[in-house]
């Protein structure tokens, strides 16, 4: 008896897979859809590798110049190449400020960069000088983008007034040690240690990847069981010698390998795709993600229970999808989040599927760290479906 | 001593407030062939579904070939064989993937099951389609193969809910001489149908129901003696259920109501 459940079990999921297998659609969609969610998110935030195309800069130069043998110098030239160095960024000359100005409301420039007269004079005379800089306070990723490329122009450039001067006033010291130019353009040097290294498909990739295999658990027997029930399919099935357990066993035995394969290739697709750092134990991962689909088939199933048709249920899991997917880590860190929603993060089981899934990918880590992670995830699979197996098995009896 | 395929006892099912089948007490002998008449929403798809399990009766007691349809539901899909107005195959799947899923599930054996299920297609002409995806099927063809799909199991009992809805002539007439092979192998058959002429013709004794209520159960001839001698059976069923219009309410397809 007991062999029979659990080859009746392995039997609904053989047919499970042959029939996805049959569906080439279905098949496609599955791999397309997470890769399209990756590009989508994966893009929203500028990264070492990607830049931005199209931005427009106002120019206002007041910058008379100095003059020295009947040459004029302008330090503002030297500044804007600077700034357009490497970059694609398409310059327009405005006049005043207040048309640059007006240019930047309507939305043909995304910022200002403005010249005073003084400008290259101050710097001959060994005086500091200053220049404005106006940028597009709605859209914070091209501010940062745009604020980058100018403290940059302004440093390289900071950086050879300074080295001239200072040759200059060495030259003309005897007796005294000559002062390192080094020492004041950056007295204290911070350089990053090649340790970890990545970029934003690190941080996301894992994320989404774990998204994906919760979303995969949440709706596995749902969309399984309704199609099912439109096809009258399930009649068949529940009119043959087959318990109910198997026959839930092997759904969702058939959703943990679909959702495997699913997260394999997309491992895989996003690492040559998108440069997404692998470094984990491969047996460390797949066990995370079985545990993170295994985690929410409790909570779908008992969705699935408590719902009539496959439209109410969809709006619950939506529910469950949102908030998980803002507040789980997935597309920026916990500590971004403000002190109760925090709180709210911490209790949600994504959050530790998403942390140690990250943490072994991208870092490596090792069992002993990510297995407080993981007890959780699995401890949350497991009540859930201690409490949904009896509701569903009830709902069954009521008719 | 005759013996009973099915022995009902005050089977009763309510949804809510609505009775679907109310007190019905009834004796199928082993080896006839058993109409159950009704107007849409009589209570004949609750009866069905409370036989074959896929309902819990809300009281009373029935067994299927001596088991109990609630303490002994594995046994008793285990004999039984159910056709559905509705078919009941994968749409993806090839007519013999689709078989041989049933087949496993029903627990036969793989090799003894490929000859059954070769043979089985040979029998309902429908060899040729073996590879292909039963979506891509005409309604009889379908009709047919799930035909083929319950006789894997070789059932001692057969429900056949409205199995001839929806099919053409040449089809309709092909199954019911394949339903009245099936019973002379010594199946026992249980019918429902609107259509009294099949009624009529293929069955051995008939039930008519009524807003839940057993109104009367006997042979056809017996039934339609009651009413005069050229009485048909269509007029048998007029006297007991009357004139009036049914609205649907109450209405069910079979199939199972659980948490799905």
């Amino acid at each position: 008896m007991i062999f029979k459940s659990i080859s009746d079990a392995f039997t609904v999921a053989k047919r499970d897979l042959l029939e996805l297998y049959r569906t080439p659609f279905r098949l496609v969609m599955m791999f397309i859809f997470p890769i399209l969610i990756i590009m989508l998110f994966g893009y929203m935030f500028p990264s070492s590798s990607s830049s931005f195309n199209g931005v427009h800069i106002g120019i206002v130069n007041n910058d008379s110049g100095f003059t020295l043998n009947g040459q004029t110098i302008y330090l503002s030239s030297s500044f804007i190449s600077l700034v357009h160095y490497n970059s694609t960024i398409i310059f327009n000359n405005y006049t005043s400020l207040s048309a640059a100005e007006s240019a930047l409301r309507s939305g043909t420039i995304d910022s200002v960069l403005y010249f005073p007269s003084n400008f290259t004079s101050n710097t001959i005379s060994n005086q500091p000088t200053s220049m404005g800089l106006i940028t597009n306070p709605t859209s914070p990723t091209l501010q940062a983008y745009i604020d980058a490329k100018v403290s940059l122009a302004s440093k390289v450039l900071s950086a050879e007034l300074v080295n001239k001067t200072i040759l200059k006033a060495n030259s003309e010291l005897v007796n005294l040690p000559k002062i390192n130019p080094q020492f004041v353009i950056a007295p204290i040097v911070v350089s990053s240690l090649p340790i970890l290294s990545g970029n934003y498909f690190d941080f996301i990739g894992p994320g989404l990847i774990m998204l994906l295999s919760m979303m995969a658990g949440l709706t596995a027997l749902g969309s399984a069981l309704s199609r099912e029930k439109e096809d009258g399919t399930i009649t068949a099935v529940m009119l043959s010698p087959i318990r109910t357990g198997s026959f839930l066993t092997g759904k969702m035995l058939s959703q943990l390998i679909r959702s495997l394969i699913q997260s394999t290739v997309v491992v895989i697709l996003v690492i040559l795709l998108f440069h997404m750092s692998f470094n984990g134990n491969i047996l460390l991962t797949a066990a995370i993600l079985i545990l993170g689909i295994f985690g929410f088939l409790g909570l779908g199933l008992l969705v699935t229970a408590l719902t009539k048709d496959q439209e109410t249920s969809q709006l619950l899991l939506n529910l469950v999808f949102f908030p998980m997917l803002f507040l789980s880590g997935v597309i920026y860190p916990l500590q971004e989040l403000p002190g109760v929603v925090a709180d709210i993060a911490r209790a949600l089981p994504l959050t530790y599927g998403v942390q140690a899934f990250r943490q072994v990918v991208v870092f490596n880590a090792p069992l002993s760290s990510v297995w407080p992670s993981m007890l959780i995830l699995f401890l949350f699979g497991a009540v859930s479906l201690v409490i949904a197996v009896p509701v569903f098995l009830i709902k069954k009896g009521n008719g | 001593m005759v013996k009973y395929a099915i022995i009902t006892d005050k089977l009763t099912k309510k949804f809510g407030d609505f009775v679907a089948d109310n007190d019905i007490s009834l004796k199928v002998k082993e080896g006839e062939i058993f109409g159950i008449l009704g107007p849409n929403g009589a209570g004949k798809t609750t009866l069905i579904s409370m036989l074959t399990t896929l309902i819990r009766p809300t009281s009373g007691h029935a067994t299927v070939l001596g088991k109990d349809i609630i303490k002994q539901q594995l046994e008793v899909r285990k004999s039984i064989g159910v056709i559905t107005e509705k078919v009941t195959m994968y749409p993806p799947l090839t007519a013999e993937e689709n078989l041989l899923f049933f087949g496993r599930l029903y627990g036969i054996e793989r090799k003894q099951l490929k000859e059954k299920i070769d043979s089985g297609l040979e029998e309902f002409q429908l060899s040729k389609f073996k590879k292909r995806p039963v979506g891509t099927f005409s309604l009889g063809m379908k009709r047919r193969l799930d035909l083929v799909r319950v006789l894997l199991n070789e059932p001692k009992i057969f429900f056949l809910d409205e199995p001839t809805v929806g099919l053409d002539p040449i089809t309709v007439s092909f199954i019911k001489k394949k339903i009245l092979d099936i019973n002379k192998k010594g199946s026992t058959i249980i019918l429902t149908t609107h259509i009294m002429q099949d009624a009529d013709e293929l069955s051995d004794r008939v039930a008519m129901i009524d807003h839940g209520n057993l109104m009367a159960c006997d042979t056809s001839a017996a039934l339609k003696k009651k009413l005069g001698k050229k009485a048909t059976l269509e007029e048998v069923f007029i006297h007991y259920a009357g004139k009036e219009l049914r609205d649907e309410t109450g209405r069910m397809s079979l199939a199972p109501r659980r948490g799905f």
